[in-house]
């Protein structure tokens, strides 16, 4: 199939299948478990319904952080786009900080808050909320709903407000009718990242008592150390995040509404009535989602500061940095040469971006499984082949990394594929002629143009990296600790005062760099172009 | 330069690690550990690593090292995990007169692959205002499940954790599976809420009046009447509440006496060093330090149970701690059994 327009088929072709190879071959070697008999542990689960119950409650978990988060975030973008009010910039920058919150540590640092403000936990942590973990997810999550919908709203509603207006409808009768609706497709692309980020966490809703299929996952893997109904229980939660997918796309099915002109909208001044309602909204949202969980880790850090020094933080945190830094490098340079390689591609595009996508949509359970297995059979074909008695992959960073790359590869493809994308192909067909190949063009002109989005690229990896559990804590070595796993371990042992000092130590972090990226202008998240 | 400097520093890691190392897997995660790893070193110059695990990872990962395990010495807080890593494979015997000696027959693995270090007893803890002395006359593991006194006032952890499948456990041992069933079904409709949190949390709920009595670890009290941060949630719960052992009386089977204990791994590269640090962990000195320090039964019968522990027992009127009668290697064998009769009978969801 001749799919490649350009010369150098072979370095390209190899290339991509390395690639590929990469990102799918983990996954493939856990297939066998699925055929494996049923455990006991299994049959039980579905003869008494649990397995089902545990299904219905992740839909329900899902649909609710879904809708918890556009009720949080399309509005919070709609305000800070139509309206101008004092303060609005502080405000905007406050309202993408919950990103720096790992979701577990949010769970963590509210099970005190809760505890303490009785009348807060009773409004959150009812049925209605899942016990919590619908309220955690969704108040640390909704920025991703913010931000897209923010910038969308901006770029592309102008005409269409204005039509609006001049027909004479009304600002409510306008947002009903057409504001809401022609967001409807950045709002969805934006809720199934919220969505991923949901079913790639398992601590949140083991803390909180929700039985979801990231219980099963984990008691029979970690509980009872059954990898294959572990891989079964996977396949079930793969299905839910297909069809969520699936029906994402036939809810998008009308294109997304490009705006026509260059023109933002004109930000006007609230009535009395609506200022007040702004004020109040946006301030209950930013005191929820990270000035009481910030205030709240300060109090435990500066109380517990005797053990600053007794948890080995510096440590923790220089083997956090190492891994991560490693695992950034590696993906910049895959994503780099695979980007620039799909971007001439004539045909096929889509289907190799959906393959990096793939990584991140996989739950990170799931991927951690896949890649342990993996793994673990790489290290017994090595000893087959060299007699090595150290499992040479088992017992270092390699897995993890293999893993973090697979997952956030598709952050850094995205960014890459767009921007290379805006340049005209022109570039590179001048590059050809002056007689450079693949690798020469590659060199001389994509590293150049990528300089700038690489910055960009680094600091949301950093992000998404230093605040990643689920892979980190079962792909770990021995010894291995980083500050997302020792947050786990101390809150896992009723010591959440103790665990608010790492956890302070990556919301500070990330809460700078978020900022930095907030005021350079820039949007900090724009995953809807990954889709 | 460069090259002497490195030549130096490599001599001497190797100088440092001279004397010895040994690695440990351990499931226990008490500070009180770590002082006497200290201790040890200090005694033997055998540095300590320790990873924190949980049991079935740990267990699965060293069956996977197989002939290059990572770890020299598995240490777990349940005799079912114990049972189970044997089981798995991955612990080979010891034999060592020291632990002969030290440690009764009751609390080590008959092929010598696994020995307890301390013990620790299920039972119950009860507010001091809502519960009398009546109620505690007669009261059992099987009266707290059958007495309509405890509807909706019986706070427990979840499924997930060992311990309480170590105790549905031995009850599957003692009187099988169909008893054990009714048992369980009996329990989760005393239940006062679902179950969340650990074990001190149920304290605190029993503190706050959520219900009037809890199902812990003995040794966790130990750690509420030790709670001096006044910030802290567990502040003032031991002042409020008492802790209960089951099953004492005549005819009575026991309270659940569980361990926490350790194995040589199989194909360690630290064999020696391993023994050596059981051993030690097994004297009667470091017996008495897990006791005062962690509030958890010495297995040595030399070591004598620290005073907070004699004061439980005085206090209750009790010489000595009646345990059940079984081998507790069924804790691992009937393991799964237990998990899938809680998980089967709603044990998480009591209340929907």
């Amino acid at each position: 199939m001749k799919i490649f327009k350009i010369e150098d088929g072979i370095i390209k072709f190899f290339l991509l299948a390395l690639i590929l190879a990469f990102i799918v071959l983990p996954i493939s070697d856990s297939i066998p478990l699925l055929f494996t008999p049923s455990t006991p542990y299994l049959d039980v689960l579905v003869e008494k319904g649990i397995l089902w119950e545990y299904l219905l409650n992740t839909l329900e978990l899902v649909f609710k952080v879904g809708l918890f988060s556009i009720l949080l975030g399309f509005t919070s973008s709609y305000i800070v786009t139509m309206y101008d009010f004092k303060f609005k910039s502080i405000f905007k920058v406050l309202l993408t900080l919950p990103l720096a919150f790992p979701v577990y540590v949010g769970a963590y640092t509210y099970s005190s808050i809760f505890y303490t403000n009785k009348w807060l936990g009773n409004i959150f942590t009812g049925k209605l909320f899942m016990e919590g973990s619908v309220f955690i997810y969704g108040i640390f999550l909704y920025p991703y709903v913010y931000l897209a919908c923010r910038s969308y709203l901006k770029d592309n509603l102008v005409e269409y407000i204005e039509a609006s207006k001049t027909l004479g409808k009304s600002s409510l009768e306008t947002f009903i009718k057409v504001i809401f609706p022609l967001s409807w497709p950045a709002v969805l692309g934006s809720t199934l990242f919220v969505i991923f980020e949901t079913l790639s966490d398992f601590a949140v809703v083991e803390y909180y008592g929700v039985g979801t299929i990231s219980k099963v996952i984990t008691d029979s893997w970690m509980g009872l150390g059954q990898k294959d109904t572990a891989a079964k229980a996977s396949m079930i939660l793969l299905f839910v995040l297909t069809v969520i997918i699936f029906s994402e796309k036939i809810l998008r099915r009308k294109k997304r509404y490009e705006g026509i002109s260059d023109r933002k909208i004109k930000p006007e001044k609230p009535s009395g009535l609506a200022t007040i309602m702004i004020y109040l909204f946006l301030s209950i949202v930013v005191s929820l989602s990270f000035i009481l969980p910030t205030y709240e880790m300060l109090v435990f850090t500066i109380a517990k500061s005797s053990y600053i020094a007794s948890i080995d933080l510096l440590g923790i945190a220089s083997n956090t940095l190492i891994t991560l830094f490693i695992a950034i490098f590696i993906i910049i340079v895959i994503s780099s040469i695979f980007a620039s390689i799909v971007n001439q591609l004539k045909r096929g595009k889509k289907f190799f971006s959906t393959i990096a996508v793939m990584g991140y949509s996989i739950p990170s359970l799931i991927l951690a499984l896949a890649v342990y297995i993996f793994t673990l059979s790489l290290d017994n074909f090595i000893y087959d082949l060299f007699h090595i008695e150290w499992l040479v992959l088992m017992n270092t960073r390699t897995a993890l990394v293999i893993a973090l790359v697979i997952k956030f590869i598709s952050v850094a493809f995205s960014n890459y594929s767009n921007s290379l994308a805006k340049i005209s192909p022109n570039v590179f067909h001048a590059s050809t002629m002056l007689r450079h190949n693949f690798l020469g063009t590659f060199f001389k002109v994509n590293l150049p143009l990528l300089k700038k989005p690489t910055k960009f690229v680094f600091i949301i990896l950093f992000i998404d990296l230093i605040k990643e559990l689920t892979l980190t804590y079962t792909l770990r070595p021995f010894n291995f600790k980083t500050l997302s796993t020792e947050i786990y371990r101390y809150a896992g042992n009723e010591m959440i005062e103790v665990a608010a000092i790492p956890s302070l130590v990556i919301v500070g972090i990330c809460s700078l760099m978020i900022i930095y990226l907030e005021l350079g202008g820039k949007n900090v998240k724009n995953r809807k172009d990954k889709l | 330069m460069k090259k002497l400097l490195l030549g130096l520093i490599l001599l001497s890691s190797m100088v440092v690690n001279a004397a010895g190392v040994v690695n440990v897997y351990t499931t226990r995660h008490y500070d009180a550990d770590d002082a006497l790893y200290k201790e040890f070193t200090r005694e033997t110059g055998i540095k300590v690593n320790v990873v924190s695990d949980k049991s079935a990872v740990s267990i699965s990962k060293l069956k996977e090292q197989g002939r290059a395990p990572l770890a020299d010495i598995f240490m777990t807080s349940d005799a079912g995990n114990l049972a189970k890593a044997k089981e798995a494979g991955i612990l080979q015997s010891v034999e060592s007169e020291t632990l002969e000696t030290n440690i009764p027959s009751k609390y080590q693995d008959d092929e010598n692959k696994w020995f307890g270090l301390t013990k620790r007893a299920r039972v119950f803890i009860y507010s001091n205002d809502r519960v009398s002395e009546e109620d505690l006359e007669g009261l059992t593991y099987e009266s707290l499940v059958t007495d309509s006194r405890w509807n909706d006032e019986v706070l427990v952890r979840s499924s997930s954790n060992m311990y309480n499948q170590s105790l549905v456990a031995s009850f599957v041992a003692l009187n099988g599976e169909e008893k054990t069933s009714e048992w369980v079904e009996g329990l989760v409709g005393q239940m006062a809420r679902n179950p969340k949190g650990n074990d001190r949390v149920q304290a605190v709920a029993v503190k706050d009046g959520e219900g009037d009595i809890a199902i812990a670890n003995s040794y966790y009290y130990g750690k509420l009447v030790n709670e001096t941060d006044k910030t802290s949630k567990y502040y003032g719960v031991a002042e409020k509440t008492s802790l209960y052992f089951p099953n004492q009386n005549e005819g009575e089977s026991g309270v659940h006496m569980n361990i926490s204990g350790a194995g040589v791994v199989k194909n360690a590269r630290n064999k020696e060093e391993a023994v050596k640090l059981i051993e030690f962990l097994s004297m009667k000195k470091q017996q008495e330090a897990f006791s005062a320090t962690n509030y958890e039964f010495p297995v040595n019968p030399e070591a004598k149970m620290s005073d907070l522990l004699a004061s439980w027992l005085e206090e209750q009127g009790l010489e000595t701690v009646k345990e059940q009668d079984i081998n507790l290697n069924l804790l691992g064998e009937y393991n799964e059994k237990a998990l899938n009769i809680m998980i089967g009978s709603n044990w998480d969801t009591p209340k929907k």
